[in-house]
C-alpha cells in the first residue's frame, strides 16, 4: 500500500521560495508591461499562468490556493483601477478570484496524483524485483540442499553396503554443495551491506592490498588455478568499501574457475587509465552464450527463468548481479565480452581517488 | 608424554561447537565446551584452559566482554571466531587483546594452524614478556635482526627507513599475528597521530617494494583487508 502524501498542506522552504519568486517575477513583468502603456487586459492571464505554474511545481494544495488569492489581492490592488488600493466592487471580480483558485486546485490535485502514481510505479518495480530475487535464490537454494540431505542420508543409511569411494564421493558432494550455498549467502549478505542503515563503508585503500588480499583468499581456496596477476608499480590509493570490491573480484575469479571451460589462463589485471582504475579478470576459456550475455548482470538470467531448464546447472546469476550492484554503488561501470582473441573478459572501472598530498 | 592442551569453545550453536570439538579432539587437544557467557566465565578460572575459541555472539553477553575480563588478570589466548561481514568486531576484538581471528566458514585444518600458533605464539612470549627485542627473527629468505636493526633479504641487507624499520619489527615481534592499523599507528607515530591510516599504508608500499619480489602477491607481509597486516610465521 502507498502512503499518500503526508500532507495536502505541507509547508517547505524550497516550495514557498519558488512560489514568491514566481508571483513575484509574473508582478514585476505585469509592472513593466503596464509602464509601457500596453494596458491591463493581459494581467489576468499572466497571474493565472503563474497560479498554474505555482501548483505544479510545489507540492500539495497550499501553495496553489496561496498564489491565486495573493494573485486576486494583488490584481485588484496593483493592476486594475484604482491603482493601488483596493476596490472589491470590480464587476467580474468574483469570477476571477474563482477561476484562479478553480486552476489552482485542479492543477495542484494533478500533480500530486502523478506524484504518487510515479511513487507507485517505483514501489511496484521494487517489489518486483525482491520478488524476483526472493524466487531466485530460493530455486537456487533447493538444488543444493536437496543434494546435500540426498548424500548424507545415502551415507548414513547404507553404512555397510558403500565402499570407501563411494562415501568420499558422496562426502564430497556435500562439502561443494555446501561451499556453494556459503558463497551464495556471502553475495547476498553483501546486497544486506549496500542497502539499509549501514551503507558502504568506504575508505582509502591501496590498490595492491586489495588485489594482494582477494588473491591470497582466491589462492587458498584454489591452488590449481592458473592465475596471474599484474598491477601498476606505482602505489595507487582508491577509496573503497575494500570487503565488497573483494568480493567482487572474487566471485569473477571463481566465475572463471567454475564456468570457464577448458581454460588454460586467468588473468587478473588493475590499470590507471584518466581518472579510473580498471580491473580486469580475463580467461581464455570457451565464450559466454550470446543469448545470455546481454543481460549477464542483470540477475534475471538464472534461476526461475528458462535457464535453470538448459541444464546450465546454477550459474553466476547473483553474484555478477551483485558485482553490478556494487560496482554502481562505487560510481563505476561493469562489462563482460567473449574477446575476438578468444576467452572472456570482465571489467569494471572505478573512480580515482585525488593523489595523496602526502608524500614519504 | 606431554599433557594435552586444553581448548576452551565458547559456542552456542551446538552443531559448529561439535565439529569443533571433533577436529580438536581427534589431533590430541584435551576439549571443554561452554554454551554461554556465564559458563565460560566459570569455566576459564576453574578449569585453567590453555587457549579460548570464542564466538563474539552468545546469547547472553556481547564475547567482547569475556576478552575484556580474561585481559585483566591473563595472557591466555584468544582465538576469536568471526563472521566475514563484521570486520568492525575483529577489529574490535584485537584491540582489546585477541590474539587472532578465524572467520566463519572454514576447515578444520584452518583451525588447528590457527590454535597451534596461538599457542606457540603465547609460550614464547610468556618465557620472555616485554624483554627488547633481541636476535634475529626469519622466515624464508627474509631476516629481522634486532640487534642490529637490520632487515635482509636472501641476504642482501634492505635499506629500510627509521620508522619502516620500526613497522617491520613490529610485525615480526608478533609475527603471524594480525596487527590492526590503529595498534601500528599508535605505536609508531605515537597516540596523538592524526590523518588516518594514510600514512602507514604508505610506509607499507615502500616497504613492500623493498622486500617483497611481487607487491600484489606478497610473500612476507600479508594484508588482512579492513583489519591489518600479519608477517608470515614459520610454519
Amino acid at each position: 500500500m502507498i502512503r499518500s502524501l503526508k500532507n495536502p498542506f505541507r509547508l517547505s522552504v524550497a516550495d514557498s521560495v519558488i512560489a514568491v519568486a514566481l508571483i513575484a517575477l509574473s508582478a514585476l513583468l505585469c509592472g513593466v508591461l503596464s509602464f509601457f502603456g500596453s494596458g491591463d487586459i493581459h494581467v489576468p492571464l499572466i497571474f493565472v499562468l503563474t497560479v498554474l505554474l505555482v501548483s505544479r511545481l510545489t507540492e500539495g494544495y497550499f501553495y496553489g490556493i496561496f498564489a491565486s488569492i495573493a494573485a486576486v489581492f494583488g490584481v485588484n490592488y496593483a493592476f486594475t483601477y484604482p491603482y493601488f488600493a483596493f476596490d472589491f466592487t470590480l464587476s467580474g471580480y468574483p469570477l476571477t478570484f474563482f477561476t484562479m483558485l478553480t486552476v489552482s486546485v485542479i492543477t495542484s490535485a494533478l500533480t500530486t496524483q502523478i506524484k504518487q502514481q510515479e511513487k507507485l510505479r517505483a514501489e511496484t518495480e521494487k517489489e518486483k524485483l525482491r520478488a524476483n530475487l526472493l524466487r531466485a535464490v530460493s530455486h537456487d537454494l533447493r538444488t543444493p540442499l536437496t543434494s546435500i540431505v540426498g548424500s548424507s542420508s545415502a551415507i548414513l543409511e547404507n553404512e555397510g553396503n558403500l565402499t570407501a569411494g563411494q562415501r568420499r564421493a558422496l562426502l564430497q558432494e556435500v562439502k561443494d554443495e555446501a561451499l556453494w550455498l556459503i558463497r551464495m549467502v556471502e553475495n547476498l549478505l553483501s546486497i544486506t551491506r549496500m542497502g539499509g542503515e549501514a551503507k558502504i563503508h568506504k575508505q582509502p585503500e591501496v590498490l595492491e592490498e586489495l588485489i594482494g588480499s582477494t588473491v591470497h583468499k582466491f589462492r587458498k581456496n584454489y591452488p590449481a588455478a592458473p592465475l596471474c596477476v599484474s598491477i601498476p608499480g606505482e602505489p595507487v590509493f582508491i577509496t573503497v568499501d575494500i570487503i565488497l570490491i573483494e568480493q567482487v573480484l572474487m566471485n569473477l575469479l571463481e566465475n572463471a574457475v567454475i564456468h570457464g571451460k577448458n581454460l588454460t589462463r586467468i588473468e587478473l589485471s588493475a590499470n590507471v587509465k584518466v581518472r579510473n582504475v580498471i580491473f580486469t579478470v580475463e580467461n581464455d576459456g570457451s565464450p559466454i552464450d550470446l543469448l545470455i550475455l546481454p543481460r549477464l548482470f542483470a540477475g534475471d538470467s538464472f534461476g526461475a527463468g528458462k535457464m535453470a531448464e538448459t541444464g546450465s546447472r546454477r550459474n553466476m546469476g547473483i553474484g555478477l548481479s551483485v558485482c553490478a550492484s556494487i560496482v554502481k554503488a562505487h560510481g563505476g561501470d561493469i562489462a563482460a565480452e567473449n574477446m575476438a582473441s578468444g576467452g572472456v573478459s570482465f571489467r569494471f572501472s572505478l573512480p580515482l581517488e585525488e593523489m595523496m598530498p602526502y608524500a614519504s | 608424554m606431554p599433557p594435552k592442551d586444553r581448548i576452551l569453545i565458547v559456542e552456542d550453536e551446538n552443531s559448529i561447537s561439535h565439529f569443533m570439538s571433533m577436529a580438536l579432539t581427534s589431533n590430541d587437544y584435551d576439549v571443554i565446551v561452554a554454551r554461554t557467557g556465564a559458563e565460560a566465565n566459570g569455566m576459564i578460572t576453574s578449569q585453567c584452559p590453555d587457549l579460548i575459541l570464542l564466538d563474539l555472539g552468545l546469547p547472553d553477553m556481547d564475547g567482547l566482554s569475556i576478552i575484556k575480563t580474561v585481559r585483566e588478570w591473563s595472557q591466555l589466548p584468544i582465538v576469536v571466531v568471526s563472521a566475514r561481514m563484521y570486520e568492525r568486531d575483529k577489529v574490535t576484538a584485537l584491540d582489546m587483546g585477541a590474539d587472532d581471528y578465524i572467520t566463519k566458514p572454514f576447515g578444520p585444518s584452518e583451525l588447528l594452524a590457527r590454535i597451534r600458533a596461538a599457542i606457540r605464539r603465547a609460550r614464547i612470549n610468556g618465557a620472555r614478556p616485554d624483554v627488547v627485542l633481541m636476535g634475529k627473527y626469519q622466515v624464508a629468505d627474509l631476516v629481522i635482526d634486532y640487534d642490529k636493526h637490520q632487515v635482509s633479504v636472501s641476504g642482501v641487507n634492505v635499506r629500510l627507513t627509521q620508522n619502516e624499520y620500526k613497522i617491520v619489527s613490529l610485525l615480526g615481534r608478533y609475527a603471524g599475528k594480525v596487527i590492526t592499523y590503529d595498534y601500528i599507528l599508535k605505536e609508531i607515530w605515537g597516540p596523538g597521530s592524526k590523518g588516518g591510516n594514510q600514512i602507514l599504508r604508505v610506509n607499507m608500499a615502500n616497504i613492500r617494494r623493498k622486500i617483497e619480489k611481487k607487491p600484489a602477491e606478497p610473500e612476507y607481509i600479508f594484508t588482512e583487508a579492513g583489519v591489518g597486516y600479519r608477517l608470515r610465521e614459520e610454519e
